[in-house]
């Protein structure tokens, strides 16, 4: 198992951090707060910064200083990008 | 100084109604309710942009970037390849970032920066108004967040959910509003229209115009009668045989260029046969163009009808010399209908119109008289401004005193022929007659004709019926 692999088995560990994934994925542009995430994904905000804490520290969220709070975005790794989409396709239940 | 010039949208037809289009780096909100098409035209216009080289954004607040790519996709644009050629952005984020990161000049105002978009769409502005109510402080921040995207040189369109409460002060704020709406036609079924409500600095066209949602994205479709008719095409000819002598010498050489003409009878008369012979002589023996308006056939049954005496429309189509339009009569919009009749004739300038029929055109109109009377004008106004021929294939109802379904076609017409059978000793006899053509010195009477396997023949005597 390559390097990228192994991340992604770890951040996917938490259903909260899997849907935050699966929702960056294809929500490449994103760039909005913990609280603005939880939104997009109907989860706790408390959750989703737990799961943000881990997925940045693992290299697939990007912490971003804005104004007045942290925002995030999605990593621009192409390696971890590919991994997450061939487990994307594993998954796709459409 | 600089001479400024308005910037097309894009969007086929709704420049016209624009005035021209959009003066560059101005506010446009697009408004309506729920489903009215507010998203699909702020992307049209992006996508638009983005194929002219021209960058565009897109801030999503409530739709995730791979609704868009997916909805976007059934019009036929592929906002993934825009992206990965640098000419388009979809940014997911919430209004409060939004507004902090710019107004702030945080991390959205150096993205837009570092992109440079042409083109602007936040979708939608009433996230952003709601957060902070209908208040003078709410106002303030709007106009600034507006005037902070407007010092970005972008041209920016806002949707806006119509009725959203107290807040629309928005409409104050920005250049153009563009309203969107659908109204339910007598038939029950929705018609999608749009009115420019206001245009700072531009005229443009008033009233409410159809547009539709379809393969390509938005078209508008300016109600005729506001918008420019198609100029005169030089004609080579003043009137324009049929290709049946025998009705060339009832009409004094043809019909005069500009004439829109009733072809009425009661079903069974060979008007559509008519119709097709004049089509494809004009066609395929003069040379010239022929366009075709269909509603009650499908067009594999009238190349079928137009094949079994020989005409080839399928090839006449395929030569770029018949140009046609069918629209089945269950989704028939007058309107719009009317909008591509009048592309067509200031386009492609075709000698001869034949619409088939005339009923199937007006019959979402049908209840209102008054509307037929203004569609039927305007169509006759079209064709004398291209300065073409049309006919009109109409339905006679036996036993009603009137010519025509509504009573006012041969009233507003130029010119009508009249179809009818009579039967003697068992056996039905066709004739036809020239009841009325303007600048024209024509027969009186009806004179017999009959179908045969080349089409209609009319046995013409000068001097007799």
């Amino acid at each position: 198992m390559g390097r990228s692999e192994e991340i992604l088995k770890r951040a996917l560990r938490s259903p909260v951090a899997m849907a935050l994934v699966c929702f960056l994925h294809r929500n490449p542009g994103l760039l909005d707060s913990a609280e603005g995430l939880a939104a997009w994904i109907g989860r706790a905000p408390s959750e989703v910064e737990k799961a943000l804490e881990e997925l940045v520290r693992l290299g697939l969220v990007e912490p971003l200083a804005g104004a007045r709070r942290t925002l995030y975005g999605y990593t621009r790794d192409e390696n971890l990008l590919e991994a997450v989409g061939k487990w994307l396709v594993g998954t796709d239940g459409t | 100084m600089r001479e400024l010039h308005p910037k097309p949208t894009g969007i086929p037809g709704l420049d016209a109604v624009l005035g021209g289009g959009l003066w560059p780096e101005t506010a446009v909100l697009l408004e309506g309710p729920p489903g009215s098409g507010k998203t699909t035209m702020g992307m049209h216009m992006l996508v638009a942009g983005a194929r002219r080289g021209k960058p565009g954004m897109v801030i999503t607040f409530e739709q995730p970037a791979v609704q868009l790519y997916r909805d976007a996709a059934g019009f036929g644009w592929d906002l993934r390849a825009q992206e990965r050629e640098g000419l388009l952005r979809v940014v997911v984020t919430s209004p409060e970032v939004f507004c902090e990161e710019l107004l702030a000049n945080g991390l959205f105002h150096r993205r837009l920066q570092e992109f440079r978009p042409c083109r602007l769409l936040v979708d939608s502005l009433t996230h952003v108004v709601l957060e902070g109510g209908a208040t003078a402080a709410a106002r303030r921040r709007i106009f600034a967040l507006i005037n902070a995207l407007r010092g970005h040189g972008l041209t920016l369109f806002c949707t806006w959910e119509a009725g959203a409460g107290e807040a629309s002060f928005v409409e104050y704020l920005v250049d153009t509003v563009i309203c969107l709406d659908y109204q339910l036609s007598p038939d029950n079924r929705y018609r999608r229209l749009l009115s420019v409500v206001k245009s700072r600095g531009r005229p443009h066209l008033t009233g409410r115009h159809a547009f539709t949602l379809g393969p390509g994205g938005v078209t508008v479709y300016p109600a005729i009668g506001v918008v420019e008719l198609p100029g005169p095409v030089p004609r080579t000819w003043e009137v324009l045989t049929t290709g049946v002598p025998g009705l060339d010498a009832m009409l004094g050489g043809g019909f005069p260029a500009g004439s829109t003409i009733l072809l009425s009878g009661p079903a069974g008369t060979g008007r559509t046969i008519l119709g097709l012979q004049m089509v494809h002589h004009v066609a395929a023996v003069l040379g010239e163009r022929a366009a075709v308006f269909v509603n009650e056939e499908t067009p594999e049954v009238v190349n079928r009808v137009a094949a079994s005496f020989g005409w080839s429309l399928e090839r006449l189509v395929a030569q770029g010399r018949v140009h046609l339009d069918f629209t089945s009569l269950m989704e028939v919009d007058t309107d719009l209908v009317l909008g591509r009749m009048a592309r067509v004739l200031g386009e492609w300038q075709p000698a001869f119109v034949l619409v088939d029929s005339l009923g199937g055109l007006l019959h979402p109109v049908a209840e209102y008289h008054g509307v037929v009377a203004e569609k039927l004008h305007t169509l006759r106004q079209l064709v004398r401004a291209a300065g073409c021929v049309a006919v009109l294939v109409n339905r006679q109802v036996l036993g009603q005193p009137y010519l025509s379904r509504f009573g006012l076609e041969e009233a507003v017409c130029d010119g009508v022929l009249l179809l009818d059978t009579f039967k003697v000793a068992q056996r039905r006899y066709r004739v036809i007659e020239v009841y009325k053509l303007r600048q024209a010195r024509h027969s009186t009477g009806a004179y017999r004709f009959d179908i045969g396997p080349d089409g209609i023949r009319v046995f013409y005597v000068e001097g007799g019926t």
